[in-house]
């Protein structure tokens, strides 16, 4: 009795924190815009708490979201017998327990060797809000137990993992007992030097290991981070890289946008806003054969050019617009595709961030790759209007006559919601708010509409729209972290290098290597967030594209065609988990919902590869 | 059974055997293919062969392998050996560096280059006792501003917004006690800020200021030297004491001949960056005599509050005791 109570205390703690550190990160980049307005400067250090919120703000979400069962994974339910599928839920369990203490360790490795006792974040240390990582990994590895299930079995399950993953993670254990003794035990730093001998043997058949059990439901971050691990152990790097990345990237400068985009996408959703909205653009497009799909295509383009295609647009307008179509009559498997597929469209239009990051990289004009950009990204989004018009006209999606009164009663009823894309441009193209800022005021707006003038959600309902929202901000944001520690495999191996090395020696087909490129460089986007790729490839296929004769700007193009792709390209591209956890379907049915998605995508790309004239007539 | 598994480990110690030779990875922002790049590479061979091949440098250009801030991160836990460091990274390894970013510090680039000469050895000890060791130091440019409208004395600076690049809350405070309106901004939104008129002005040194393509928005340079870009060639304790006594000799003879050619190189690199961005519509906004002590002026309690708070009184005291018998000197003169 009075376990449960602690439990339960301690459960609203977590709850607790998580809401609060949300609020904040809503709160500072907001308090910023008022402040500049009013007193013509910044608050002090905003920047660096809103950056390590969305640490915390991880961290806890990924506790949360451990709790909640809804980690992403495959899930592709076998149904299997008993014993039979217990057992195999341990060895699940123990494996998974294994890599999060593995990673626990390193993190806690990291925490006080990477950071000077000196470093602060305003007044707290960073080492003490580093100490998030290994605390959010060692509770998230308890919570793969399950009491329930496993009966018994339950402590040997978890020993075995925290045994194996202790063993993994020997050489961060020994650097933290260096780090705090000055003799640190002689028996640890033998064993960690055995460990350290040994253990690569074991990466292979490990991740061999965590691939396989992707297919009974470990959670695709543990795969991710798993895999990062072993082969970081292979070749003998230290493990607090892993951490490392991870804490890189989340306190990297677009990263809070991810949250609260997200945070926006439910207050919405949980209120009738949805409702509005469908009302309005069916009154506005659906007397046109796929107007609604257009308009989805459309909407999702216009945002991801100025959030850059971190897949924020699924997130933030997945639940709304997937919620137009189903109602516009349009089959729930069409609508998940083309939303996952249009989740990184918009890419090539200007002011997209990665064009930007791309000319400067490659030293060539931003200018001349807005302007190349441009038709070859009207190809893209055609295929898929036609695709669309096509669906739409074969499935007989019912078409509505166009009613200017009913329109006009939508679109007063909807009006607030229609102005909030407004309003986040005319702040963000205004030079009002950055990027990061636009996403704190979009969170204030709809939180405004929605409480006090539409009243669709009272104070206390957004506790329930924090509470569903915190478990995919986690989900997601964790992948993110782990999949930026296996980017950084790829970069520590020196891979590209080797690659570009290998194709100049060997190819001197220029067709040849351009479909070469496509294959590399949808691999990488599979793996690479779009702008750790641009640093690390981009340096590497320019000289190539000089020795083949490619024309800067079309290899730009190319290669940002070939990223968007990458994002849809199973088994691992990044739109496909965000579309799993937005819409609630299983990673395995969103793979054949994108497929006629991806063809069309896949024939777009080929074609802006083929056809240098598409990216480089503009430039005269 | 236990000869065995002795013989297997001693096998696998040998097998993963780095008992002679060693890989130093060194994380550089400067971009591949880059003079610094270049000369990386350059120095790396040298020390390969003066190692008889022990001794392997790999370079990771442009930034991959993460911030100034990150890199630290990476040497403290071992996975770079070394980094090559503007006075960003510096100051974060050691604060004292800070003073080299006081603005408007110094006349000329030769009054510079006297000063550090002076006081390299003091920032040499100062960084080793954080762990590291510089192994070249190497100029780089300087910063200079960046408007939109015409720029020469502190009072045109008021009227714009500057761009403040985040993370040195230090700079920040000496920028807005001199008066002027900071928007703090990431280098990413740079480019955004200009076109959407958020900012309408920042620093940054010539080279930046025209591989990013910032300076169409802002094309009124400001001929003040703002403050040196100084840094060098940093590698870790735990590497650098693996190396032989002898051997350390000859590789710093080498190191500091890249240093030497690295200096011509990107005085020569800058005057063509800021050609270039000229033939782009760049106007050179020369400041006239009567500027000089009022940009000083403004800024000058900014400075203060950083004296005893960022870095020491006795550094800043040593600097300014150096500078002031360099222009004794060449004033007689």
């Amino acid at each position: 009795m009075k376990k449960n109570k602690i439990i339960s205390f301690l459960r609203e703690l977590e709850n607790g924190a998580a809401y609060i550190s949300l609020f904040l990160l809503a709160f500072f980049p907001v308090l910023e815009v008022f402040i500049r307005k009013i007193f013509h400067s910044g608050v002090e250090g905003t920047y660096d708490y809103t950056r390590h919120l969305v640490l915390i703000v991880t961290f806890i979400g990924g506790m949360i979201t451990s709790r909640e069962g809804k980690h992403l994974s495959l899930s592709l339910n076998f149904h299997l017998r008993e014993p039979l599928n217990t057992r195999i839920k341990m060895v699940v369990a123990v494996i998974a327990i294994m890599i999060s203490v593995a990673l626990a360790w390193s993190s806690l490795s990291f925490s006080f060797t990477a950071f000077d006792a000196s470093q602060k974040i305003g007044i707290v240390p960073l080492r003490l809000i580093s100490l998030i990582l290994p605390f959010g990994f060692s509770v998230i590895a308890v919570r793969f137990l399950k009491p329930d299930l496993f009966g018994s079995w339950n402590i040997p399950v978890f020993l075995a993992g925290f045994l194996a993953g202790t063993f993994l993670a020997l050489g961060p254990v020994s650097n933290l007992l260096s780090v705090i003794f000055e003799n640190p035990p002689g028996f640890i730093l033998k064993l960690s030097e055995f460990s350290s001998t040994v253990s690569p043997f074991m990466s292979l058949p490990v991740i061999l290991i965590l691939i396989v059990l992707g297919v009974f439901e470990l959670p695709i971050f543990i795969i991710i981070g798993g895999v990062a691990l072993m082969l970081f152990t292979r070749v003998g790097e230290p493990l607090e890289v892993i951490p490392n990345e991870a804490y890189s990237a989340l306190i990297s400068h677009a990263y809070p946008a991810i949250p609260l985009f997200t945070l926006t996408g439910f207050i919405l959703s949980e209120s009738k806003a949805g409702e509005r909205l469908v009302k309005l653009f069916r009154s506005l497009f659906s007397w046109i054969p796929g107007g609604l799909a257009v308009m989805a295509i459309l909407v999702s383009g216009f945002f991801t050019t100025f959030t850059g295609a971190s897949g924020v647009t699924i997130l933030a307008l997945g639940a709304l617009l997937s919620y137009v179509l189903i109602n516009g009559k349009y089959k729930k498997k069409f609508s998940v595709g083309l939303l996952t597929a249009s989740g990184s469209i918009g890419l090539l239009f200007p002011p997209s961030l990665p064009i930007i990051i791309y000319g400067v990289t490659a030293q060539i004009s931003i200018k001349e790759m807005f302007i190349g950009g441009i038709v070859p990204g009207i190809v893209m989004i055609t295929a898929l209007v036609i695709y669309s018009i096509f669906y739409a006209k074969k499935h007989k999606v019912e078409k509505e006559p166009f009613n200017i009164k009913e329109s006009a009663i939508a679109l007063k009823e909807a009006i607030w919601e229609v102005l909030l894309p407004v309003i986040i441009l005319v702040f963000y193209f205004g030079g009002l708010t950055t990027l990061v800022e636009s996403a704190g005021i979009a969170v204030l707006y709809s939180l405004i509409i929605e409480v006090f003038v539409n009243r669709d959600l009272k104070l206390p309902d957004l506790a329930v729209v924090v509470k569903k929202s915190i478990p995919i901000i986690g989900g997601v944001l964790i992948i993110l972290a782990c999949a930026k520690g296996l980017s950084y495999f790829i970069v520590d191996a020196e891979i590209p290098m080797k690659l570009t090395a290998w194709v100049q020696d060997n190819i001197s087909s220029k067709y040849v290597f351009l479909l070469m490129l496509n294959v590399a460089l949808l691999i990488t986007g599979m793996f690479m967030d779009i702008f750790s790729a641009i640093m690390v490839v981009v340096p590497l296929i320019i000289p190539l594209g000089n020795i083949f004769g490619i024309h800067p700007v079309h290899l730009g193009v190319i290669f940002l065609a070939n990223m968007e792709l990458g994002y849809l390209t199973p088994p691992v591209g990044l739109n496909l988990f965000l579309s799993s956890y937005r819409f609630n379907v299983p990673v395995s049915k969103i793979y054949k919902y994108v497929i006629p998605f991806f063809i069309i995508q896949l024939i777009t790309v080929l074609i802006i590869t083929y056809i240098p004239f598409i990216s480089t007539f503009l430039l005269g | 059974m236990k000869k065995a598994f002795i013989l297997t480990c001693m096998i696998l110690m040998i097998l993963s055997g780095s008992l002679n030779s060693m890989i130093i990875k060194i994380g550089s922002v400067a971009p591949a293919k880059s003079p610094w790049d270049k000369a990386l590479r350059e120095m790396g061979r040298e020390w390969k062969e003066l190692s008889n091949g022990t001794i392997r440098i790999k370079i990771y250009p442009g930034g991959i392998a993460g911030t100034e801030e990150d890199m630290i991160r990476k040497m403290r836990f071992g996975t770079l050996g070394g980094a090559v460091f503007t006075n960003r990274g510096l100051t974060k390894i050691y604060s004292d560096f800070y003073i080299l970013n006081i603005p408007f510090l110094f006349n000329s680039e030769k009054e510079f280059l006297y000063i550090t000469e002076k006081m390299n050895p003091t920032f040499e000890s100062g960084i080793e006792k954080k762990g590291y060791k510089v192994i070249i130091w190497s100029m780089a440019g300087w910063v200079h501003f960046f408007a939109k409208r015409p720029l020469r004395y502190p009072k045109d600076l008021k009227k714009h917004k500057l761009s403040f690049t985040v993370g040195e809350p230090e700079l920040e405070q000496v920028w807005k006690k001199s008066g002027y309106q900071v928007i703090p901004n990431s280098m990413n939104d740079l480019m955004m800020g200009l076109q959407s008129g958020m900012v309408d002005s920042f620093y940054l040194p010539p080279l930046v200021a025209a591989s990013g393509q910032y300076f169409p928005l802002a094309p009124n340079m400001c001929s003040m030297k703002i403050a040196p870009i100084y840094g060098g060639i940093v590698i870790s304790d735990k590497k650098w004491k693996k190396i032989p006594e002898k051997l350390k000799v000859r590789l710093m003879e080498s190191a500091r001949k890249t240093s030497l050619k690295l200096h011509k190189k990107t005085t020569i690199l800058e005057a063509e960056a800021i050609d270039t961005m000229k033939k782009n519509g760049l106007k050179i906004n020369d400041v006239p005599e009567d500027s000089i002590s009022q940009w000083r002026g403004a800024s000058e309690k900014g400075v203060n509050s950083l004296i005893g708070k960022v870095f020491s009184k006795a550094i800043y005291d040593k600097m300014m005791g150096y500078l002031l018998e360099y222009r004794k000197v060449n004033e007689k003169k």
